[in-house]
């Protein structure tokens, strides 16, 4: 029969196999940018994209602040503060939509070549491109997880979909901590 | 589990149908342990293994010779439990030996002493038998292994599976074939045979319902099994390294052919003559060093009778070499052997394999076509840059207009409007294409790149070619 | 009406139907706008994907998250009930053993459908010349048997897997049941997507797709890829759910070593499946773009690299033959002990092996390019890693003949196609090693050789399997049996007519002809052995055609099946009745035994749990 207690049990084993699931997913996903990565070697060799460092340093941190407040976030609704937890939400938002008006935004039109120009270009944009789609779905689990959470509906002991969405915002992140310097750092220009 | 006392009380379980060793047992156990231990008794097989699995001993008495206890449930139910447990055999017939067995540690040597001595419960009695009796079989199925080796390998080595062998390269590979297919003989008998003498052999008589022989690992075997095919991979990939390297001797002075694949067409140039041919003349005896490149998509280069294949790749960093010394004199054909598109299947040239003596005259006899008459270089340039795969001579429809005929011919164009093909329209026509579509025709097939590759000489050459064909 | 409109079949049609509209409107709208001329291409496929997409808003796919996404609750997957009888099959079903029938329908259609394209293009080889269908077609219909039937393996094997693994391990569903439906329904558009390709200009690369030829194919060549994407995101999806079923939803005391060995085979699979199959996404995404944005991946003129492509198409497509084979390799050490009556020889070293294979498979790939003209010093590494394979498969064979040795066996239909998985996964792997050194697969590369050599094995591992089985466990899903006589008229049909059509295409291999032309030369001699080959494949198909017969018929006509008619100690025989019910396990099983004790008096695999372990049972199943 279910009593309180094995219920709780029963839905503690329950987020228990869905983190397995969830990290099964990153090791999935990881194998995309692992083939982009390859690639970018493959074509480029030692020689990297005429790219601009500043903005590159810009959007670099952006994200990085950003995992900064996901993480915040996620720590704040576990210990029952919503109202905090709210507002690192937003603020990681905010700024992911900042990182994507920057690559997207800037970077794409600064770029000194387009997606047809080379090896160089097809890199870049291809590469960007994956890990941008992949922050704006986070942007868009980060509205739902927004959302719920004003509405009251996360707690300490039940808040799975907050720590699904800052896991993948943090994988996100961690994507770029290698694409950034294979795409801005390694190799002469 | 269920509920579990303390853990610091020992539980021992004593596993006997005789009271007196019972009783004598647990008085010397509870003398021994004293308070921290509890003692439980079985007295048949079932009532044994329920409280093994059920109550989980930390130790187990057995009494030894006890007919009514079987060794085998017991051993089995022994080793499959995960919890630390030590069973004692005690035998009062066999001058009160004792010996103790820890579960996590029990070896198969151990466990099948501990089944084969004296008890001899009719289980046991099978098992012995049995495995004499395995013995003559063993022998039996191998002999026929090495018979059923012996005649497929004959089968395999005296049907002619490879055609002719027409090169120096085709030689170390074809003994590695030889190789292999011993391997594949032996392998294939000795798993076919086994397989097949057990199904015959030990097959299930009518009336018999009784189940296979029990028996479910043996570690040693299957190390063996596996250190055995992995010293024969390495030993076989070793082998196959040195045959690659045997392949790619490179001579000091070879002939040098540079070919050229296109869909759907082979060219081949000898830059040392300054000659293009649409056929491979090649010295026997002599190693020909192939440059091998391609015009637009992959092709790849392959003789059957040299035996070694190479694709080739578009673009000028991606040049790729083959090396073939032809020892048989005769007439080959080089076939595309990497999907290519629509005439994948018809993309081959003639590989014609002389003397010296005959291919410096065959030398000398290209030289003077090249020479004079402008209508015969044409020729000779139409079939080496693929229009002749495209367009016949001879009136045949194929993908582009037949170029009988086509001189002076009137044709409708896409726009609606009619022009009579003369020089301006057959130039026009190869080297910017698609600005005068004909109505009939699908734009995009034929290639736009001759702008780049034939000169307006070679061009003149191929419109006064095309002039003849009336 | 509208109890038709109610199917999930029909509402996935139609939304499939408005999100190819919208897709292609969209394109061609915007370029309207913009004062561009119409192009085909980048509206149709993103036509194709949103119809993808459309199709699965239509069937429901998103229902359930959307409602999460707003913060409300749903129903518990335990809860879920389907409607009785046909209909269910043809809805958003949450039940792991109508999601395996359906994917066993689903891989079946396409099974027929890609090899009636074999038929065609067999019948126009069995004589030199040209007689019935255009170069161009020929072509295409390489290439569509090729990755249609491969879709159909990889839909073949869900099927076998969804349905028994849960029922395997005592679990009363997978993990993530509404995944799991997910995962099915993306296959049913993207089968579509594939069909669509022969009509929209068919494609001529065979179905590897290379490139440079792939970059310039006709347009049938984007639908190939847009439908092997979502085709391989089912297949990732798959995976993912198994691993995490067999991990944390095993009965009480089934340790991993005390699993159903088929438990094992999966779990490999899977770990290949959820992992490699990303690469000919993005390979084939990166062909794509180089043809829709001029992205110079593969392209010489832009400094790109047509080897690139092979590199990371073969880096999953030879994993994905471990795929398309562990599983059924898995059931021929599951079904063997059954009808041998005697344990599985090596348990332990067979588990291990499949995840030796799966692991060794990744290391294989460039096995697939001696002759590509990559980087020299890459072929003899790779020759070594390749037969290195040789060494767990062969453990698996030991195993199997051992497990033979000395048994009483039963020879009903399921144990005829296990022996013949054996014998022709043998010849199949035995014809790996000339393929697999550098200096003989210079000679057999792009050869019939190579067609045989997988024929065999994809056939061995994979499609005898498969129809042992269905012939086993149909009792199971339908209450009925298949008739025995038709299955052997099946078995000894197909496997005579299979292996003449192997070696002779194995034949015509070595003496010279080469893969996927459309004709060959008269004076080669090999037409008098296509001419046979042709006839084999009509007989295999033929003996298929049976099968289906069987499979129709016995659904109503078929002998009943009462109890533990293969008197097996697996739990969904020893316990449950067949059909199988709704949720499997009314009562938890504890594991007391070990699975594969066949000839061990008074031993037992599970034990329906005392009502004493209620706790237990409110935890869950759980391992």
């Amino acid at each position: 029969m279910n009593t309180p207690a094995t219920t709780l049990e029963k839905r503690a084993y329950k987020i228990g196999t869905a983190r397995v699931g969830l990290w099964l997913f990153f090791l999935s996903d990881a194998f995309v940018f692992a083939a982009l990565l390859v690639s970018r070697f493959y074509l480029l060799g030692d020689k990297r994209p005429h790219l601009e460092q500043g903005l590159g340093l810009i959007v670099t941190s952006v994200l990085l602040i950003s995992s900064f407040f996901m993480n915040r976030a996620e720590v704040q609704i576990s210990q029952g503060n919503r109202k905090a937890f709210v507002t690192s939400t937003l603020i990681t938002m905010l700024l992911g939509i900042v990182f994507l008006v920057g690559v997207v935004g800037f970077e794409w039109g600064l770029a000194p070549f387009g997606p047809a120009d080379g090896v160089e270009g097809a890199m870049f944009y291809m590469m960007t491109g994956m890990h941008a789609f992949h922050v704006l779905t986070g942007v868009v689990f980060l509205f739902i997880i927004l959302r719920n959470g004003i509405k009251g509906r996360y707690s300490p002991e039940k808040h799975w979909a907050v720590e699904a969405a800052a896991n993948y915002w943090h994988f996100v992140d961690l994507i770029w901590i290698f694409f950034y310097p294979a795409l801005y750092l390694i190799g002469t220009v | 589990m269920s509920d579990s006392p303390a853990p610091a009380e020992n539980k021992i379980m004593i596993a006997s149908a005789n009271p007196l060793f019972r009783k004598g047992l647990e008085k010397m156990v509870l003398g021994r342990y004293g308070k921290s231990t509890i003692v439980r008794a079985t007295t048949t097989t079932s009532e044994t293994l329920e409280l093994m699995e059920s109550w989980q001993p930390d130790l187990v008495i057995v009494d030894y010779d006890d007919k009514s206890i079987s060794r085998a449930e017991f051993l089995h139910q022994f080793v499959a439990g995960d919890l630390p447990m030590k069973v004692m055999l005690v035998s009062l017939q066999a001058s009160g030996a004792v010996v103790v067995y820890d579960r996590r540690t029990l070896t198969p040597a151990q466990a099948q002493d501990w089944l084969s001595t004296p008890q001899l419960a009719p289980q046991t009695e099978a098992l012995i038998s049995r495995r004499s009796f395995s013995m003559k079989h063993f022998v039996f199925a191998g002999v026929l292994v090495l018979v059923l080796t012996f005649l497929v390998d004959l089968l395999l080595s005296t049907t002619r599976l490879l055609p002719v062998q027409a090169s120096l390269q085709a030689q170390p590979i074809d003994r590695l074939f030889d190789l292999e297919i011993i391997a594949i003989s032996f392998l294939f008998s000795l798993i076919v045979v086994f397989i097949v003498y057990s199904l015959i052999v030990f097959r299930r008589k009518p009336g018999q319902e009784e189940d296979g022989a029990y028996f479910k690992s043996n570690n040693p075997l299957e190390i063996i099994w596996t250190i055995i095919p992995l010293s024969a991979v390495i030993g076989l990939s070793y082998f196959g390294a040195i045959t690659l390297g045997q392949t790619r001797q490179a001579d000091p002075a070879p002939l040098e052919i540079k070919v050229v694949a296109g869909q759907w067409f082979w060219r081949f140039e000898y830059p040392e003559y300054g000659i293009v041919s649409d056929k491979m003349y090649m010295p026997v005896d002599q190693q020909a060093k192939l440059t091998l490149t391609s015009m637009d998509v992959i092709h790849s280069f392959w003789v059957p009778e040299f035996r070694v294949k190479q694709d080739l790749l578009p673009g000028e960093n991606l040049v790729r070499e083959l090396r073939i010394t032809p020892t048989l004199i005769g007439e080959y054909k080089v076939r595309c052997a990497e999907m290519c598109g629509t005439s994948h299947a018809y993309m081959e040239s003639p590989v014609i394999v002389v003397s010296q003596t005959d291919f410096d005259t065959w030398v000398q006899g290209e030289l003077a076509a090249i020479g004079t008459d402008p209508a015969a270089r044409g020729e000779r340039w139409a079939s080496t840059n693929g229009c002749r795969s495209c367009h016949s001579v001879d009136g045949t429809t194929s993908v582009g207009p037949t170029w009988r005929g086509l001189f002076g011919k009137t044709v409708e164009l896409m726009d609606g409007s009619f022009v009579v093909v003369d020089d301006d329209y057959l130039y026009t026509a190869i080297v910017s294409p698609n600005t005068q579509v004909a109505k009939d025709s699908i734009p995009n097939v034929m290639p736009q790149t001759y702008k780049d590759s034939l000169s307006d000489d070679q061009i003149a050459d191929i419109i006064a070619f095309i002039k003849t064909l009336q | 009406m509208k109890k038709f409109l109610s199917i999930g079949f029909v509402t996935g049609i139609i939304g499939q139907i408005i999100g190819t509209a919208v897709g292609i409107g969209l394109l061609a709208g915007i370029r309207a706008l913009m004062g561009l001329a119409p192009k085909a291409e980048p509206a149709a496929v993103l036509g194709a994907a949103l119809g993808i997409v459309g199709f699965m808003i239509g069937v429901g796919g998103f229902r359930d998250w959307f409602t999460w996404a707003k913060g409300e609750d749903t129903f518990e997957a335990e809860e879920f009930h389907d409607q009785p009888g046909i209909i269910r099959y043809w809805g958003y079903s949450l039940d792991h053993k109508v999601i395996g029938v359906q994917y066993g329908i689903l891989s079946l259609l396409l099974m027929a459908l890609g090899g009636t394209f074999a038929l065609i293009f067999r019948a126009e080889l069995a004589q030199t010349g040209m007689q019935f269908i255009s170069l161009d077609f020929f072509n295409t219909l390489i290439g569509m048997h090729g990755m249609v039937l491969i879709i159909s393996i990889l839909l073949g094997i869900s099927a076998m897997s969804n349905y028994l693994v849960p029922l395997l391990i005592g679990a009363k569903d997978m993990a993530f049941p509404r995944l799991n439906a997910f995962g099915f329904w993306l296959a049913v558009p993207a089968s579509i997507v594939i069909v669509a390709a022969i009509f929209t200009g068919g494609f001529d690369t065979g179905w590897t797709g290379y490139p440079p030829l792939s970059a310039r194919a006709p347009l049938g060549m984007q639908m190939f890829f847009v439908a092997v994407f979502f085709a391989g995101w089912s297949s990732i999806i798959g995976a993912l759910n198994l691993i995490v079923t067999i991990l944390r939803m095993r009965a009480q005391g089934m340790n991993m070593f005390r699993m159903p060995i088929f438990a094992w085979a999966v779990l490999a699979t899977s770990l290949i499946a959820l992992t490699a199959t990303q690469l000919i996404g993005t390979s084939f995404q990166m062909v794509s773009f180089q043809r829709l944005f001029g992205m110079g991946f593969f392209d010489p003129a832009k400094g790109g690299n047509p080897l690139l492509f092979q590199h990371l198409f073969w880096f999953y497509s030879h994993p994905a033959v471990y795929v398309f084979i562990l599983p059924g390799l898995g059931i021929i050490s599951e079904l063997l002990p059954v009808f041998v009556r005697k344990p599985l020889f090596g348990y332990k070293w067979v588990a291990m092996s499949s995840l030796g294979i799966a692991l060794v498979g990744f290391m294989v790939w460039a096995h697939h390019m001696f002759t590509s003209g990559m980087e020299e010093y890459l072929r003899v590494p790779f020759m070594y890693s390749t037969l290195l394979v040789a060494v767990p498969t062969g453990i698996k064979f030991f195993s199997w003949t051992a497990t033979i040795w000395q048994g009483r066996m039963r020879f009903a239909t399921p144990m005829l196609f296990t022996l013949g998985a054996i014998i022709v996964f043998l010849l199949g792997g035995l014809t790996g090693p000339p393929l697999g050194t550098v200096a003989t697969d210079l000679h057999l590369h792009d050869t019939y050789f190579v067609v045989g050599h997988f024929h065999d094995t994809l056939f061995g591992g994979y499609m005898f399997p498969l129809f042992a089985a269905i012939y086993f466990w149909y009792p199971k899903i339908t209450g009925r049996r298949m008739n025995e006589t038709l299955g052997k008229i099946h078995f000894y049909l197909m496997t005579p007519s299979f292996l003449v059509m192997t070696f002779g295409q194995m034949a015509v291999g070595l003496l010279g002809m080469r893969r996927r032309i459309a004709d060959y030369d008269p004076a080669q001699g090999f037409q008098p052995t296509n001419f046979i080959v042709t006839i084999a494949a009509f007989l295999v198909a033929l003996s298929i055609l049976i099968f289906f017969i069987n499979l129709f018929v016995s659904a109503k006509k078929g002998e009943v099946a009462k109890g533990n008619i293969w008197e097996s100690r697996s739990p969904e025989w020893s316990i449950l009745p067949s059909p199988a019910p709704e949720h499997n396990y009314a009562q938890p099983f504890n594991v007391v035994g070990d699975p594969y004790d066949y000839g061990l008096k008074g031993s037992k695999f599970v034990e329906i749990a005392p009502l004493q372990a209620v706790d237990q049972k409110a935890r869950g199943t759980h391992g």
